[in-house]
């Protein structure tokens, strides 16, 4: 599901990347460490997370995740969202928590998935 | 062998995982797959970043070799008193500046271990650690270079050239030809391995900047040719399940070395005796090539 689309349905701040229009994730997964993220990420995976730092933007750029969540309306600072821009990594910003967070999205995937299928 | 090196600086975490970005584009140049990629990214950024948590200083070195991606990094820190605990999932040692921002778990070695085919790792308290992790590429790099794709993203400027013929040698694919103008290289055959690159002292060759990072893309009829062995040595519930995840990379057809040499020797066989080839046949030492050498 495109990223714009499923920031609206969970009420999320919005921001783009500057290459893609509409990135899209298939899946979500959940941590608050980075190892947790990194081993889990792919293309098709959302990132939903409570940490807050320049890091995020490596492993998604590495692991060509198509954007990053951030939990309980934190404010991402302007240097995460300028790398996020430049490297194509969309940033979400949920006014939910982690877990709250995850099931939304999860639920809104399945649901799209079952739509298609 | 491809050889690359990047510094990493401990302490730093704005540049933290710089050298795995660069890392990957280079990789990703060279046509390594998505799934060795992956692999590759993760050991190189768990290794990178446990320097910069760690240590004073680091080197990451990667050598591609056919058919594998060797990773070592190296760096000038504490050491580790006790290798078999910080293999162990959850232990850690790492600062509480790095706990924050969500290092620290304790699963940056467990997580190079699991994405390497081997690993090894070598440590001196006081003098620094080295982390060995190979990655087998499996058919990604070589069916690249075996299929002869067309990859255009390699230049060179063939009045810089002085005709010292390393270039030639380098090349894995023949894709180098070297006139009384310079270098020639022929697209049809270049996989972008860049291997000429770090033959070539006079600077011959460049990306061109359009293509860079542009990753070869397989011709529709593409067949991969594969032995016995890489089939049996992959236990996935039988020879079927294997040969149609091979086919659902794109290719149209899987066919086992040893039937595929039969064909062709068929064919060959068929071409001399009626006196007409479809196509040419080179020789293993094109005599224009030995000529002009």
């Amino acid at each position: 599901m495109n990223l714009s689309e499923l920031s609206r349905k969970i009420n999320a701040r919005f921001y783009p990347s500057a290459g893609q229009c509409c990135p899209e994730a298939r899946e979500v997964h959940a941590a608050d460490t980075m190892s947790s993220l990194i081993a889990n990420a792919s293309r098709d995976t959302l990132l939903v997370t409570s940490l807050n730092n320049n890091q995020l933007i490596r492993v998604a750029e590495l692991m060509d995740a198509p954007g990053l969540c951030l939990v309980g309306g934190v404010q991402p600072s302007a240097e995460l969202v300028a790398r996020a821009r430049e490297t194509g990594a969309a940033i979400m910003v949920s006014p939910f928590g982690l877990e709250e967070t995850r099931r939304l999205l999860v639920e809104y995937l399945a649901a799209e998935a079952a739509g298609r299928a | 062998m491809i050889t690359l090196s990047y510094r990493i600086s401990g302490g730093d975490f704005d540049t933290g995982g710089l050298a795995t970005r660069q890392l990957k584009e280079q990789l990703a140049r060279i046509g390594v797959g998505a799934a060795a990629m992956r692999r590759a990214m993760i050991a190189s950024y768990e290794a990178e970043m446990n320097v910069v948590i760690h240590a004073r200083t680091g080197t990451l070195w990667a050598r591609l070799d056919s058919g594998k991606l060797d990773l070592e990094i190296a760096d000038e820190g504490p050491g580790i008193p006790n290798v078999a605990l910080a293999l162990r999932e959850g232990w850690s040692t790492a600062s509480d500046k790095a706990r924050a921002m969500g290092f620290g778990a304790g699963m940056g070695l467990p997580n190079i271990r699991r994405n390497s085919d081997l690993f090894d790792i070598e440590t001196r308290v006081g003098r620094g650690t080295r982390i060995r992790s190979t990655i087998l590429l499996g058919t990604a790099v070589s069916a690249a270079a075996d299929l002869a794709v067309g990859f255009e993203a390699v230049t060179a400027t063939q009045e810089r050239c002085r005709k010292c013929m390393r270039c030639i040698f380098a090349c894995p694919t023949g894709a180098v030809r070297v006139h009384a103008a310079g270098p020639d290289i022929r697209t049809g055959l270049c996989v972008g391995c860049t291997a000429c690159f770090g033959e070539c002292r006079s600077g011959v060759y460049g990306i061109r900047e359009t293509a860079a990072g542009a990753l070869p893309t397989p011709p529709e009829e593409a067949v991969l040719v594969i032995t016995r062995g890489f089939l049996s040595s992959i236990s996935l519930g039988g020879a079927d399940r294997v040969l149609a995840a091979l086919r659902s990379f794109g290719f149209s057809e899987v066919r086992l070395l040893e039937e595929w040499t039969e064909a062709l020797r068929a064919e060959a066989r068929a071409a001399a005796v009626s006196g007409s080839a479809p196509m040419p046949l080179i020789p293993p030492t094109c005599p224009a090539v030995v000529e002009l050498v």
